[in-house]
């Protein structure tokens, strides 16, 4: 099994690698821009640990299937941001297996061309107390073509908060319109705000990084 | 340099501005008052051609071409400056951003240095924080703060004409006054023309206006000058229009 460990630092999730397995430990900060077209992850945050997963997908085809599980006092944020340029699935479950704990799942995506299907699989195991699943997902989509959109959760306990909100819509016609009262054009400002849409849940560094893969979009 | 001539406009399907006409020349300060629902946002959002208000009559014009049938980003280029009582938040995309699309758009040749250069210039002229050239547009900003990130703008895109909405809600004393300030200065130095839409008289205290309007059910009902804002002041806008003007 390809099994890669990280703990404490930040670190670039090689663009081409697909590693079946990570596991965290400490406070770990993993950025990847994600040229596989068929990524499955299986990542176990061990006790105590701290993952913010940035992962931002520009590819033709993807099917992704992201496991986490998370032990106890640990953290994940996990944002991921995509423009589907083809079809895209997106698969993501996160487990709660202990107490205190907090998942944050973020995911922002833009569908100008493609069929889009993802579902979001929050999970808390019998026992766990004091934990929170969030997820939370929105998609602008300009296709004709179909994007579904499947949050779940599952609550095999009373003392977990588990929240999920999704929204799938068009561009924003105030922000539009705000854009275009600066003099930009219609077709220019509708870029700038879903670039702007994407990359406002990236990481800083990552940020600049996935502009400069946009600037020939 | 402004002309609204005899519009009505409609959003909704509810006529809001009925036969209403304005001439703003260069250079001049109009003020339209007016209570609240009166249509007062209606005219900058008209102006601007926002796709909810739709001009069912009449024509606008500015600097002698119709601006009426053009688009909202024409309108703009065009030297037209709308800051909007509560400006748009968008996330992702920082002033630059937003600035540097602008003079794509009017293929204007500017190095990154010489833009970087003048953004800063403008921080310092306005006594701003120079964070705000990278700042996500009026993104966690309070109101005071959003109404300066328009200002930084404002200074860069050089406008000849100026829509204020409602510039002093979420404006506390001193930055009414600093804002006023940057304004007339501006004014000074452009020669640009203003239209402040308010309810209150309190940006009357640091800006002196050519003329004031009374805007009421969808018409100028009344004009004058800057007395006219303080009669306004004084008796309410009820007793400060004359029957027979109605």
């Amino acid at each position: 099994m390809n099994k890669i460990s990280l703990s404490s630092g930040y670190f670039d999730l090689d663009r081409y690698t697909n590693p079946a397995k990570l596991e965290i430990a400490g406070k770990t900060t993993l950025n990847a821009i994600n040229m596989c077209t068929d990524l499955v992850l299986d990542i176990h945050i061990q006790e105590g640990a701290l993952l913010v997963l940035n992962l931002f997908d520009y590819n033709e085809i993807t099917k992704h299937k992201i496991r986490i599980t998370s032990e106890k006092n640990s953290k994940v944020e996990f944002n991921i941001s995509f423009i589907a340029m083809n079809d895209y699935s997106l698969d993501i479950e996160t487990t709660i297996n202990g107490d205190n704990i907090l998942n944050d799942v973020k995911i922002r995506g833009i569908n100008e061309t493609a069929a889009v299907n993802i579902t979001l699989n929050g999970i808390a195991l019998k026992n766990c107390k004091e934990s929170v699943i969030n997820e939370y997902a929105k998609i602008i989509n300009t296709s004709d073509k179909e994007t579904s959109l499947v949050p779940n959760l599952v609550v095999n306990t009373n003392e977990v908060i588990a929240n999920h909100g999704i929204s799938i819509g068009g561009v924003n016609e105030e922000e539009l319109f705000y854009l275009m009262c600066k003099g930009i054009s219609k077709a220019n400002a509708i870029k700038l705000i879903e670039e702007g849409f994407i990359l406002s849940i990236m990481d800083n560094e990552l940020k600049e990084r996935i502009k400069n893969i946009l600037l020939g979009r | 340099m402004l002309k609204i001539n005899n519009i009505s406009v409609e959003a909704d399907k509810h006529l809001i501005l009925d036969g209403l006409s304005l001439n703003v020349e260069e250079d001049e300060i109009h003020v339209i008052m007016g209570p609240n629902g009166a249509g007062k946002s209606t005219v900058c959002k008209a102006i601007m051609a926002h796709p909810d208000y739709k001009i069912k009559k009449g024509f606008i014009k500015f600097n002698g071409k119709t601006i009426s049938s053009m688009s909202t980003d024409q309108i703009s280029r065009e030297g037209i400056f709308y800051l909007m009582q509560n400006p748009t938040e968008i996330p992702g995309v920082t002033n630059a951003e937003l600035l540097r699309a602008v003079t794509h758009e009017v293929n204007e040749n500017k190095s990154i240095f010489e833009f970087n250069k003048e953004l800063n210039q403008i921080c310092s002229e306005l006594n701003i924080d120079k964070s705000y050239i990278h700042h996500e547009i009026n993104m966690r900003m309070s109101g005071g703060e959003k109404k300066k990130n328009e200002f930084l703008q404002l200074y860069e895109l050089k406008p000849k004409l100026i829509l204020l909405d409602e510039l002093d809600s979420g404006l506390d004393v001193d930055a009414l006054k600093d804002l006023s300030t940057s304004l007339l200065k501006y004014k000074e130095n452009n020669h640009a023309s203003i239209i402040i839409i308010t309810h209150h008289t309190n940006i009357l205290e640091y800006i002196t206006p050519d003329h004031v309007h009374i805007l009421t059910n969808g018409k100028i009902i009344k004009s004058g000058d800057a007395q006219l804002a303080k009669k306004i002041e004084k008796e309410g806008f009820a007793r400060a229009i004359d029957v027979d003007e109605v």
